[in-house]
């Protein structure tokens, strides 16, 4: 048996499994709120959960953590001062200070004017004090560190507090971005380090002595005391994780994963085991970041969106709101309510912005918000419980096209129940946890409206869920490929094609989608609506078991994977220059320059990969030249660059006899 | 009278001739933008052409180029004085360490000619210049001219200094001179090329469409 744990605190849950990697298998699983104020009482509570007496077998824990990125977006951290050489930031950064100091790169690496020392130790001086962390950040300074790194050393001499530096977060240009990351992760420092203190330490109650690993951005795992130093890497973690997790489950190592949600439905991409990487940064509590994360495309559509039936036609979200079904479960007289509707006549009347079956629960109210008054009689009128808009109209003595709920509704002060899929899969019976016979009443009023039968109604209404969802996914893909403005749906051109790949129209011609992945559905609606959607779009499908932790399993089964890029380009002086991550270095010649880089990229790797907590490295270095092609004054070819990719990938196990 | 009279003119390089036929035109009340489209970039059109096979010499375009402009300080006031709405704004210039300017100027002409502001940054231009003027001028393109192999990689310095002020996707990027292929311009991701003065314009109005 090869045990490993991994827990995830995500935004509801917190969930735990441990699994025999060995076998694959889910040994255990658990699942308990997640509790914000004190991430580790979930914690505790979910590892409750997970007890089976392996506590001492457990070889791996694995933590994918969300509080990062609450963090960041709460604006909680320590007190950062920012050094800036050469260039102002262009948005405001949480900060107690900055200064902008002399200094900085060229685009090649050249100095565009010296380091003023004195300066430098005045600034120093007056944040003395001031901030428990320092960031660091040069213009162009991925070119050449020399200035961040001068700066780290004076500034950890005189302040004794951590250091960030933009050149080690990243070795992408986009200062602004840069900066944002140094700051957030000198911000993020002690928050990161509390919590994995209070894990080990539970961890320890337990009994479980092994190594602790934390899931990043792209899904990868580092050790626990490099996250220490690194926390923004652990931020948005989460839908990462499931990626690798719902893969895993499936077996499948190049996946389309789709998580159908009662709100959204999330669409990702696994390639040879690696979920693919947004390409610009992640955008962490507004601010715009050079953290990679899994490239999740998020459409509004699921099994609680809003069925609208208007002017003859069906429309399907991006609003989500209750299903009467539940809403009646919960609420049964509702239930006589709509009955009286069904009986009265007003079934079948147009209502603005409304069905004539939809229902209104309190939501959240904040006290301090103002109300008007007549907003208040609204409240006041669904103190006592939900009621049906009929009832809400008759006891307001207001016509139901004057009430005015959608301000209200937009605040999140009232919350519609309505029809939606899900009540349709009630009507089917083949979802039927609520109450069913809400469903057969309101399909039959909104089948009404269309002249339609009640089980034609329900069919017509699920097959466009499921065309909303297979070209949900297309456009997903056609995204990936780089088409970010293309919106399938709106593009009359494409009209005659998608109503025929989508099944929609036969007429005159055919037109078929064979998607290269196969799909791995995860979500609660998964099992109802994807075989379906995948016979749209002619893949396979696979529906994992434990689906519902495979955020966890995600962490459990997480690599280690380093990579990074050295360029070799040629020098404006004559020469070439070698870009690293540390450094900038010059060579008469090409051949030294990139047998150096390939040399010192290898170096790199093993170092980085032992940190962060890798065994069994293996590791790529491909060195790719880049000519390109110009045609005067004679046919030729010109060097460009050389671009050596550096990847290693390991496995966060200890050998056997190597526990920490 | 015909317009190809003062294509003609243009492309012999005699720029008091251009000039008496051009205001000739305008007498004539011919639409001072088709004095441009159809006589002065034709000409250079054929003139960019008969270079590039050999069949002209630099001191014979440098006089066309000349011959142009002579003709052209007649039309561009009446021109600019219908206030045509400018087409959008064009920093230009021979990227550092190139002194070649003679096909960037024609470019310049023929983009001004055809209703963009133009600011013409002249040679050896370095990568931070280009993108500080863009930026003050809020400038919609970035074109760069380069005539020898070894200053043509500096083109994608401006496109890198772009990415690291964070403005990659606010400013467009055309080049173009003698050895820029195609191919180059997409290794080093501009978003345009074009091979002559003429079908630059046709770019710089495609890009901004
Ligand atoms: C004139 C000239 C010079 C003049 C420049 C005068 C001036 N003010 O421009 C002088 C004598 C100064 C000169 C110097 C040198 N030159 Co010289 N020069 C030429 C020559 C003969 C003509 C260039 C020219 O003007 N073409 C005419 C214009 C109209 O064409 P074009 O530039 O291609 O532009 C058109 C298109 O390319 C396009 N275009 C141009 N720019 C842009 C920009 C954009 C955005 C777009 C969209 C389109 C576009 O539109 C234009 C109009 O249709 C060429 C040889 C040749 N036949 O091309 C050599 C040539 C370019 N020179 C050359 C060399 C080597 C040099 C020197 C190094 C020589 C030396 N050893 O000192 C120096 C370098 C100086 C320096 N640092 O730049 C070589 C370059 C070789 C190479 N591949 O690297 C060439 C090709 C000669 C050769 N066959 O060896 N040169």
């Amino acid at each position: 048996m090869e045990l490993a744990m991994g827990i995830d605190t995500g935004g509801t849950y917190t969930d735990g499994v441990i699994m025999d990697l060995s076998t694959g298998r889910v040994v255990k699983k658990s699942k308990s709120p997640t509790t914000h104020q004190d991430l580790t009482i979930g914690i505790r509570n979910c590892l409750a959960g997970l007890d089976g007496g392996f506590w001492k077998e457990i070889q791996l824990v694995c933590l994918s953590t969300t509080l990062a990125t609450n963090a960041t977006v709460e604006g909680k951290g320590s007190r950062v001062g920012l050094i800036c050489l050469g260039h102002e930031v262009s948005e405001s950064l949480p900060v107690a200070a900055t200064y902008c100091l002399p200094g900085g790169h060229d685009i090649r690496g050249n100095a565009r004017e010296p380091l003023d020392v004195e300066k430098l130790r005045d600034a120093l001086k007056r944040l003395e004090g001031k901030v428990d962390a320092l960031a660091v950040s040069g213009y162009c300074s991925v070119r050449n560190p020399e200035h961040e790194l001068a700066v780290k050393d004076e500034a950890e001499r005189m302040l004794e507090v951590p250091v960030v530096c933009g050149h080690q977060l990243t070795s992408d240009l986009g200062f602004q971005e840069r900066t944002a990351t140094a700051v957030l992760n000198a911000r993020l420092l002690p928050v990161i380090s509390q919590l994995l203190d209070s894990v080990q330490q539970v961890l320890r109650e337990l009994g479980v002595t092994a190594p602790l690993m934390v899931v990043k951005g792209d899904g990868s795992l580092v050790d626990e005391s490099r996250a220490r130093q690194r926390p923004i890497d652990t931020v948005v973690s989460g839908p990462a994780a499931s990626v690798v997790g719902a893969t895993f489950l499936s077996g499948e190592k190049d996946a389309l994963v789709v998580d159908i949600g009662g709100t959204t439905t999330d669409i990702a991409s696994l390639r040879e085991g690696v979920p693919e990487i947004h390409r610009d940064g992640a955008v962490i509590g507004g601010w715009s970041t050079k953290v990679q994360a899994a490239r999740v495309h998020t459409f509004g559509i699921g099994g609680d969106s809003l069925v609208q039936v208007k002017r003859g036609e069906v429309q399907i979200g991006p609003r989500r709101v209750l299903p009467l079904s539940r809403a009646v479960a919960d609420h049964p007289y509702l239930m006589e309510e709509l009955k009286e509707t069904w009986e009265s006549g007003e079934k079948g009347m147009d209502i603005i912005d409304a069905q004539p079956f939809d229902c209104y629960l309190l939501g959240r109210y904040t006290p301090g918000e103002r109300l008007t008054s007549w907003e208040r009689e609204v409240v006041g009128c669904l103190a006592a419980g939900p009621h049906s808009i009929l009832h809400i109209s008759r006891s307001l003595g207001r016509d139901p096209n004057l009430l005015n709920l959608k301000g209200m509704i937009n605040r999140g002060i009232l919350l519609p129940a309505s029809l939606t899929p899900t009540d349709l899969l009630h009507v089917r019976g083949t979802f039927t946890r609520w109450n069913r016979e809400v469903a057969f009443l309101v399909a039959e009023m909104a089948a009404l409206r269309l002249q339609m039968k009640r089980e034609e109604f329900v069919d017509f209404v699920l097959e466009e869920v499921h065309r909303k969802i297979a070209s949900a996914i297309l456009q997903g893909l056609v995204r990936d490929l780089g088409y970010q403005q293309v919106d399938l749906a709106g593009e009359t051109v494409l009209k005659p094609f998608l109503e025929r790949i989508l099944g929609r129209e036969e007429e005159k011609f055919l037109c078929r989608v064979y998607l290269e992945q196969p799909v791995v559905a995860i979500g609660a609606p998964a099992r109802e609506f994807m075989p379906a959607v995948t016979r749209l779009l002619n893949t396979r499908l696979c529906i994992p078991e434990h689906a519902e932790v495979a955020n966890a399993i995600g962490a459990a089964v997480g690599r280690v994977v380093i990579k990074g890029v050295i360029l070799v380009r040629p020098a404006a002086e004559g020469g070439y220059v070698a870009y690293t991550p540390w450094e900038r270095k010059g060579f008469i010649c090409l051949e030294d320059a990139a047998d150096y880089a390939q040399r010192v990229g290898r170096e790199y790797l093993v170092r980085e990969a032992a940190e962060a907590g890798a065994r069994d490295i293996s590791i790529s270095v491909q060195r790719k030249d880049v000519y390109s092609h110009i045609s005067y004054p004679i046919e030729e070819e010109i060097f460009v660059e050389s671009r050596i990719s550096l990847l290693a990938v390991g496995r966060p196990w200890p050998r056997q006899g190597e526990m920490r | 009278m015909s317009l190809e009279e003062i294509t003609s003119a243009v492309i012999a390089g005699q720029p008091e001739k251009v000039k008496e036929l051009t205001q000739k035109a305008l007498d004539e009340k011919i639409d001072p933008d088709s004095i441009i489209n159809d006589a002065f970039i034709a000409g250079m059109n054929v003139v960019g052409k008969r270079f590039k096979e050999g069949e002209m010499y630099v001191p014979e375009v440098l006089m066309a180029a000349k011959a142009m402009s002579a003709g052209m300080e007649l039309v561009k006031p009446l021109v600019t004085g219908q206030s045509i709405p400018s087409k959008g704004t064009i920093v230009i210039g021979t990227v550092k360490g190139d002194l070649h300017d003679i096909g960037k100027n024609l470019v310049a002409m023929m983009l001004e000619g055809s209703g963009f502001e133009v600011i013409n940054l002249g040679v050896d231009v370095a990568p931070e210049r280009f993108v500080a003027v863009a930026k003050e001028k809020n400038a919609q393109i970035i074109g760069m001219s380069a005539l020898l192999t070894t200053t043509m990689l500096c083109m994608k310095d401006t496109i890198e200094v772009l990415k690291e002020e964070g403005l990659r996707d606010k400013i467009k990027v055309i080049v173009g001179g003698a050895p820029v292929s195609r191919d180059f311009a997409e290794e080093i991701g501009a978003d345009g090329f074009a091979p002559d003065a003429g079908s630059a314009a046709d770019l710089c109005e495609e890009i901004l469409s």
